[in-house]
């Protein structure tokens, strides 16, 4: 047995320093011997360690730290893993995602390509053309699929969508915000 | 491990498992059982890994507050004790990462130490530790265990400091006995060099 091996063994406590292989190097090797008496020599230190205790109001004030953050949520919830979003979330964002793709499809292939009739003049699907002949006011034109709304949000809805429609026939709805 | 110390840790974990119980259901008395129980050997694994007392009651509370939310996923395979080792091993670690700091500042040596029998004992029978005053030591041991890396640390706190079995620690760090044992040979040598001069 090499001088490594033995002292791996040794530390790890795999082999009994009582064992007669392991007698026979150590007799024969003082560097091993020497290791070990180190070795042996850092665990006693370590072992002092091992007198440091809390201090006697530690639990109380552990206890008291623990109650109050548990008491205020935003608190606790520092330590909390991010929550999944629950199923009924996670099926509307999925709605969501995929009536955003149908629109977004929807308006690159009905787009009129550079030479097509049509082409150069701005073309929204579900408004009539007429509608965008005429000057428009400084606006900004959002397309969005269909969301629930906040009651009293301050947008323009084009005339004549329904909600039916966007559902049954995937038709952007176009919001002015008026700057 | 003796033979009477088997129905201890069984009874122990019975008890643990009854507290965990109640507590999912609600009982915050049954939690704080579990924090008077459990709250004293964390303190010493994470104390002896960060050397910083201030830091390791903020660790600590972070250690019970996440164990107090994933009780409900405790399934007993390990013990409650190697599970909340376990959280502390992993919430300490983070920490120590996350802070980062340059120079780690330790405490002040614990002076009531001097004055405890186990120690009068120990400086009276051993000569490297009778010629240096205990804070001197002290000092020695937490600058010494600060230049091995977490992982190593851990290993060494947790078997030479903490008495843990080599198995019991695998458990709680979910690797091989094989890696503990190398872990606390690497770990052992480089303190060696460390603490030269108290163990020539």
């Amino acid at each position: 047995m090499n001088c490594v091996r033995l002292r791996r063994r040794l530390v790890g406590e795999t082999a009994n320093p009582g064992d007669p292989e392991v007698r026979r190097h150590l007799e024969g090797c003082a560097e091993c011997r020497a290791y070990l008496a180190r070795d042996a020599a850092v665990v006693r230190l370590l072992a002092l360690k091992r007198l440091e205790r809390p201090d006697p109001m530690l639990e109380a004030r552990v206890l008291a730290r623990i109650r109050s953050a548990l008491s205020a949520p935003s608190a606790a919830s520092a330590y909390q893993a991010p929550a999944a979003p629950a199923p009924a979330m996670a099926w509307r964002y999925a709605l969501a995602a995929v009536l955003l793709l149908l629109l977004g499809l929807d308006q690159t292939l009905l787009r009129p390509r550079r030479g097509e009739p049509g082409a150069g003049a701005p073309v929204v699907a579900g408004v009539p053309e007429r509608a965008l002949e005429t000057p428009q006011p400084t606006s900004f034109v959002v397309e969005m699929p269909l969301l629930p709304m906040r009651a009293g949000a301050p947008v323009l809805v084009q005339p004549g969508i329904s909600t039916t429609d966007t559902v049954h026939k995937p038709q952007p709805i176009v919001i002015h915000f008026e700057p | 491990m003796s033979a009477e110390a088997k129905p201890d840790r069984k009874a122990e974990a019975a008890v643990d498992a009854a507290l965990v119980r109640r507590a999912c259901r609600g009982d915050s008395r049954a939690f704080d059982e579990i924090v008077r129980r459990h709250h004293a050997r964390l303190y010493g694994l994470i104390y002896h890994m960060t050397s910083h007392r201030e830091d390791t009651e903020d660790i600590l509370q972070a250690v019970f507050l996440r164990a107090y939310r994933s009780l409900p996923r405790f399934r007993g395979k390990s013990s409650l004790s190697t599970w909340l080792h376990r959280i502390a091993v992993n919430t300490t670690i983070n920490f120590i990462h996350r802070r980062k700091r340059a120079a780690m500042s330790l405490n002040d040596p614990d002076a009531a130490i001097e004055r405890s029998e186990e120690y009068q004992e120990l400086a009276a029978r051993d000569s490297p530790f009778r010629d240096a005053t205990i804070s001197e030591l002290q000092r020695k041991l937490n600058a010494a265990l600060q230049t091995l890396s977490e992982k190593h640390r851990t290993v060494v706190v947790l078997h030479d400091i903490q008495g843990v079995p080599h198995e019991e620690i695998a458990r709680m760090l979910k690797c091989s006995v094989g890696t503990v044992r190398s872990r606390l040979f690497y770990a052992r040598r480089l303190l060696q060099g460390e603490l030269a001069e108290y163990a020539p």
